[in-house]
């Protein structure tokens, strides 16, 4: 248990890291690229901590937190259903960039430029690590049998599969309203263990976080953004830190996976195994084929 | 009012300098390039450090060096990174998605450079880099440098749109743009295209870059996320790749911020810009100028 607690900031930030690179996977593998993560996460955030400096439970902000995302998805959604591709991309990232802007200018409620402090850290440690494992068990379940084939299907080719019987716009909504309660989660939980929330935490830089996290673990298996987000949360804590350049170094690493690796450690890691299973099994008559 | 309006012209101007970029990358190639904010930052950055940082360089040497410096980076960008992509990628789909992922990676490295060299600080130009004079026009009043802006991009704009729509080059990448396999078995060389055309964009950005640091005189790493927010409204308001509409998106948008300003309060202009955004999408997704030569 002691490992737990002198390790309770990076356990936070792997947390945090986890749930924005599955909200982006979410919404990603139903063909829906979408920057609307780190809006979700920023109003969830904004949300969750004027709520518990008021004095609400945990659990009451928690479903005030998630309803919220629910309904500001379904809000944004007819918007957004028509869209193609990289309208969509550019479409939620406006909404995210607004968000940001929001946050600076509406002072009364975000604090403004300096964002909101003492917020009352209410989440233990147990009930954090709970709420992650529940998110990626709901991922896993949603990417295996009926529902897994159904939405890989619907990426691959949205007119085939809706001719298979693939109610794409439904699946897609869903997917996005999935994206926007995962991405209010990872707000909610920030506040909840961090204690404070500004701009500096909603800015440019939590978007390039939630992308490296699905880039370095793999933008379609269910184990990449945990694997992602304990290498990007985890390693600095361990490995010798590259200090001011940690940016620099994040950003050139991206950079080389998404040029070089877009299947991300979990496709290295899948390759090499099925690099040794093939060893394994190969004869030597059909080697030489 | 007419102030208010000149104003709104000026600031319009630099929007459709930032947005031309934007709207014919990911017309001709099927970019969105959401560097194209660090880029124009890179312009502003640019013309910092010759003129306060390392030499006092007179503003005539400035504007084309920084133009230059981010033409050579939009360069640079297509040789290292969208050329790999795009010789590597199984399908389109996935070479669309890994190019944008790329521009967010490239956009948070020059920020994280830019960060470093302004020491997280806004900065200033010296003043004599350009002394700004006003013109009293008995209706209103006009500065200098909103000239030379409404000027830059009085020519810029018409010179865009006789190279897409009358040059070779500019033929040559609209049929790029409506089928890649066509246009590379009539002699299009998709590569040397590419280069062209994201050097061209990385020119119009460092160009808006350099012309709004001198108009607003703070520059600091973020600068272009506000312009990409902006941006975004113009090409959702005007439709991709075509240079009319996004010029006249661009001043409608000025415009309404402007007057916003003026006579509502200054801190609801996002707040209008996104409803704008919003209204677009849901009445008319295609833009104002419907898909005219853009990929379906």
């Amino acid at each position: 248990m002691s490992w737990f607690a002198a390790n309770a900031p990076m356990l936070r930030t792997i947390s945090v890291l986890a749930l924005l690179g599955y909200s982006v996977q979410i919404a990603l593998r139903a063909g829906v690229f979408s920057f609307a993560t780190v809006g979700f996460y920023a109003t969830g955030g904004y949300l969750a901590a004027n709520l518990l400096k008021g004095g609400w439970g945990r659990y009451p902000t928690l479903l005030v937190v998630l309803v919220a995302a629910v309904l500001l998805a379904l809000l944004l959604a007819p918007a957004l259903s028509r869209l193609r591709f990289l309208y969509l991309a550019m479409a939620t990232l406006a909404f995210t960039l607004f968000v940001q802007s929001l946050a600076v200018s509406w002072a009364t409620y975000t604090g403004g430029a300096q964002g909101l402090f003492a917020i009352p850290r209410v989440l233990p440690q147990p009930e954090m690590l709970a709420l992650v494992a529940v998110v990626i068990v709901l991922v896993w379940a949603t990417q295996r049998g009926a529902t897994g084939r159904a939405i890989t299907a619907l990426r691959h080719d949205a007119l085939l599969s809706a001719s298979a019987g693939v109610d794409v716009a439904r699946r897609q909504v869903n997917a996005f309203v999935g994206s926007a309660v995962v991405g209010a989660l990872a707000g909610f939980v920030q506040v909840s263990t961090f204690g404070v929330f500004g701009p500096a935490d909603i800015g440019f830089s939590v978007v390039v976080d939630a992308l490296t996290v699905l880039v370095v673990g793999g933008a379609m298996a269910w184990p990449g953004p945990l694997l992602g987000a304990v290498l990007l949360g985890g390693l600095p804590a361990y490995v010798s830190s590259a200090g001011d350049w940690n940016l620099v170094v994040q950003a050139i690493v991206v950079l080389v996976l998404v040029v070089y690796r877009p299947d991300g450690l979990a496709g290295v890691v899948a390759q090499a195994a099925r690099g040794l299973a093939a060893r394994r099994t190969r004869r030597p008559a059909e080697v030489s084929g | 009012m007419v102030q208010n309006i000149v104003n709104g012209l000026s600031l319009g101007a630099i929007y459709a300098l930032f947005a031309f970029g934007l709207s014919i990358a990911w017309a001709g190639l099927n970019i969105l390039n959401l560097a194209h904010g660090a880029i124009f930052m890179v312009g502003a950055l640019t013309a910092w450090l010759l003129t306060e940082v390392w030499a006092d360089v007179p503003f005539v040497v400035v504007l084309p060096a920084a133009v230059l410096v981010c033409a050579v980076l939009a360069l640079a960008m297509e040789l290292l990174v969208f050329r790999p992509i795009r010789h590597r990628a199984r399908d389109e789909h996935q070479q669309t998605l890994t190019t944008v992922i790329a521009t967010v990676a490239t956009a948070a490295l020059l920020i994280a450079v830019a960060e470093h060299l302004t020491g997280g600080q806004p900065r200033a130009l010296p003043q004599s880099l350009f002394e700004v004079r006003t013109f009293d026009l008995g209706i209103a009043r006009i500065t200098d440098i909103q000239l030379v802006i409404l000027a830059l991009a009085a020519v810029a704009g018409p010179a865009l749109a006789w190279f897409l729509g009358r040059s070779l080059q500019g033929r040559a990448l609209r049929a790029l743009a409506v089928d890649r396999d066509m246009a590379r078995l009539t002699g299009v060389s998709a590569d040397r295209l590419s280069a062209l055309t994201i050097a061209v964009t990385g020119a119009l950005a460092g160009l808006a870059g350099v012309l709004l640091a001198v108009q607003i005189n703070a520059i600091e790493a973020h600068m272009g996320e506000t312009l990409l927010f902006k941006a975004f409204a113009i090409i959702i308001i005007a439709g991709v790749g075509s240079i009319g509409a996004t010029v006249a998106a661009a001043v409608v948008l000025a415009l309404v911020e402007t007057l916003v300003a003026a006579y509502w309060v200054s801190s609801m202009r996002d707040v209008v810009v996104f409803a704008l955004i919003m209204a677009f999408l849901v009445v008319r997704p295609q833009g104002i100028a419907g898909r005219g030569w853009q990929r379906a």
